[in-house]
């Protein structure tokens, strides 16, 4: 295991930050952070980086206690946090070279990486102006520069796309994808649904300093959400409605099941229903149909579920 | 050591990024010495340097009183720092006092023999001084002091049954006032000196912001996951913020030597001190940070420091403050200065300027074991 933290608990005065989270994550696993705003996400990165001292609880990185680490198992982590953590009135250039020499990195293999890690986020061009004279979005992407620069195995990144375009947010994307590829653990926060769901294997869902669910992205979204609709296309929305009436007429399933959106046929499978099943009965009707298919529930109703509040905003 | 030479080599990096406030506040303190300078030049030898006019009256029934006295005036020492004058009565040199005509008048009552001879040698001369805060109150204590330290030490002697020799009762701790009378002391040299210190004290608030942007905010929780030890941060920083204090300081000694014609005396010594000096002040303002962990607080104290400090090293007004000046490291850097620059007192100068190292490492171990014991 990578990371392995056991019951964490951090209260600010009267605030349950974090309530009792436990978490194993092992090497090679991208792992998406969720949770609505103070759901105490970047409380339990900082508790698990040891940046932050647990009222309760243990936390175990690269097999040692996070609160002691050594310097190797320091080389081996990489932090992106939420905030920009740079110098400013500093050129990009010299803000990674900085980091880079911080972390042991001399001559050639200082030279190679902290242009690997300019390049990375598309910052080459601009490394050798002032970090204070960056877009928002060039900001941030310097941020991840400098947080990678030593090629950690262990990359926590939180929120590293916030306030970013969706040009800059690709690439960021597409950097993380190629870390991950490279066989390093990613734990990655973050607003956005589809971020997680474009990059994670994994997801955990916080909310009120709880964690509400974990497991395999499929997995967690299957477990929470009842809600299966297939979907029937036909050519215009007369067949459509016509096709409703003989799936009514044969009693394949109740009028407040099924549902006309335009030329589609919405139809709402009972928990105890099989989709093979269903369509097999639909097909031996002889309707007029363009496509069957199955709307599969997205992170963002999962997330709905669980803590009864839209992500973003 | 590598990690120590890389805090160093992005200190003096940022310095340089942000070098228009030192330069602006040097231009600033180069203008203050010239002010300072210009108005006090007519009153400083008189007011500072002068004797001080000292009254005397012995009502001793025995003879101990006048002897008391005959000795005092005698003593070449003190002739030097004040001039003695025996009054009529002790309404008159009360009244003399008040008017501000002496600085002090040293009284000696009736019984005076008799408790020296009852008490085992203890009797009381009463000094009834009316600017106690003044340089000449100052000046009177030091001489009383000074000749009771020495008349005490002839009388153990004589115990001793040994004969005195003659000019022992000048073995006196009076030698600091004698800075008043070798050197040519002006008020330019004086508050260039003064304003050198306070300058390089602003050093403080360089170091603190220096270490301020690593401990707090975003920054931190980087700096503090690197594989690093704070002592390498602090020791690079400090050598690379005192290499910058110490090019302001030149460069204030290079503007008041052209400019106002300051004589600066052995400057590679003059250096030197400046060199230890502001390698003090950036390890009193990294302290403050590392120690507090919050740059308000850090300010405030730095503020009090830089105000308090200046003040009772004579800074703003040249005086003593009865021995609360020896808590202020301009004191010390000060009298270090004078030592090179009037080249008399060169040992003065390297014990100083051992203070003021001692009194580094000393802030930057507390500075080093403080941020350690920190964690939120
Ligand atoms: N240093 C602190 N002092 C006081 N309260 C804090 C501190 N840090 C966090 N909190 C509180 O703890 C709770 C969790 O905060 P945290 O920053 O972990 O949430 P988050 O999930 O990262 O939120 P966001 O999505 O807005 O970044 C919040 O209520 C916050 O106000
Ligand atoms: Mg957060």
């Amino acid at each position: 295991m990578i990371i392995e933290a056991e019951d964490l608990r951090k209260s600010f005065k009267a605030t349950k930050a974090v309530a009792g989270v436990s978490l194993a994550i092992g090497e090679g696993e991208t792992v998406g952070l969720l949770g609505p705003n103070g759901a105490g996400k970047s409380t339990t990165l900082n508790l698990l980086l040891g940046l932050v001292t647990a009222d309760t609880g243990q936390v175990r990185i690269l097999g040692e206690d996070t609160r002691r680490l050594s310097d190797e198992a320091r080389r081996a982590i990489g932090f992106v946090p939420q905030e920009y953590a740079f110098f400013p009135e500093l050129s990009g250039l010299a803000n990674v070279t900085y980091w880079a020499r911080l972390y042991g990195l001399r001559r050639r293999a200082l030279d190679t990486a902290v242009r690997d890690a300019l390049e990375f986020t598309g910052l080459w061009d601009r490394r050798k102006d002032a970090a204070k004279t960056y877009s928002g979005g060039m900001q941030r992407r310097l941020n991840i520069s400098c947080g990678i620069v030593h090629n950690p195995k262990l990359l926590i990144m939180d929120e590293p796309t916030v306030g970013v375009d969706p040009q800059s947010r690709n690439h960021i994307l597409d950097s993380v994808r190629t870390l991950s590829a490279g066989g390093a653990t990613i734990v990655y926060t973050s607003h956005y649904m589809e971020e997680i769901q474009a990059l994670c294997d994994r997801v955990v869902i916080m909310d009120g300093g709880k964690v509400v669910a974990d497991g395999a992205l499929e997995k967690v979204i299957r477990d929470n959400t009842d809600e299966r609709v297939v979907l029937l296309e036909t050519p215009s929305p007369e067949a459509a409605r016509d096709a409703t009436d003989q799936i009514l007429r044969h009693g394949l399933l109740a009028a407040a099941e099924t549902d006309v959106e335009g030329s589609t046929v919405v139809l709402r499978l009972p928990p105890d229903a099989d989709f093979n099943d269903l369509a097999a009965r639909v097909l031996a009707l002889g309707l007029t149909l363009e496509s069957i298919g199955e709307r599969r529930p997205s992170l963002e109703t999962v997330f709905l579920t669980l803590t009864g509040k839209k992500l973003r905003d | 050591m590598r990690i120590l030479l890389t805090h160093f080599r992005f200190a003096l990096l940022k310095a340089w990024a942000e070098k228009r406030t030192p330069l602006m506040r040097l231009g600033l303190f180069v203008g203050i010495t010239f002010v300072l300078g210009t108005a006090f030049s007519s009153s400083f030898q008189q007011e500072d340097f002068g004797k001080a006019a000292v009254g005397y009256l012995s009502e001793d029934a025995g003879t101990g009183g006048d002897a008391y006295f005959q000795q005092l005036t005698a003593t070449p020492a003190f002739a030097g720092v004040a001039t003695f004058e025996d009054v009529a009565s002790f309404d008159e040199g009360r009244r003399r006092v008040a008017d501000g005509e002496l600085a002090a008048l040293l009284h000696v009552t009736a019984d005076y023999s008799a408790d020296l001879a009852a008490g085992g040698g203890h009797a009381t001369v009463h000094v009834y001084g009316e600017k106690y805060s003044g340089v000449d109150a100052i000046i009177v204590r030091a001489v009383v002091d000074g000749f009771n330290y020495g008349a005490n030490t002839a009388r153990a002697v004589d115990a001793l049954g040994e004969t005195l020799p003659d000019g022992a009762l000048t073995g006196t701790a009076l030698d600091v006032e004698t800075v008043g009378q070798t050197r040519e002391m002006t008020a330019l040299t004086y508050y260039a000196v003064g304003m050198l210190l306070f300058l390089l004290l602003f050093g403080a608030e360089f170091g603190s912001f220096g270490v301020s942007e690593e401990h707090l905010g975003a920054l931190a929780s980087r700096t503090r996951l690197a594989p690093q030890r704070t002592w390498q941060m602090f020791t690079g920083k400090l050598a690379a913020f005192s290499l910058v204090t110490l090019a302001q300081g030149g460069l204030y000694v290079l503007i008041t030597g052209v400019l106002l014609d300051v004589r600066w005396g052995d400057i590679p010594v003059v250096m030197l001190v400046v060199f230890s000096f502001g390698a003090l002040a950036i390890a009193l303002g990294m302290t403050l940070m590392l120690a507090t962990g919050d740059m308000k607080k850090t300010t405030g104290l730095i503020q009090v420091c830089l105000i308090g400090f200046t003040f009772l090293g004579g800074g703003f007004i040249a005086t003593g403050f009865g021995g609360a000046e020896q808590i202020s490291p301009n004191t010390y850097a000060r009298d270090a200065l004078f030592g090179a620059i009037f080249g008399d007192q060169l040992a003065t100068t390297w014990r100083n300027v051992g203070v003021l190292w001692a009194v580094v490492a000393v802030l930057g171990v507390v500075g080093v074991l403080m941020s350690r014991r920190k964690t939120a």
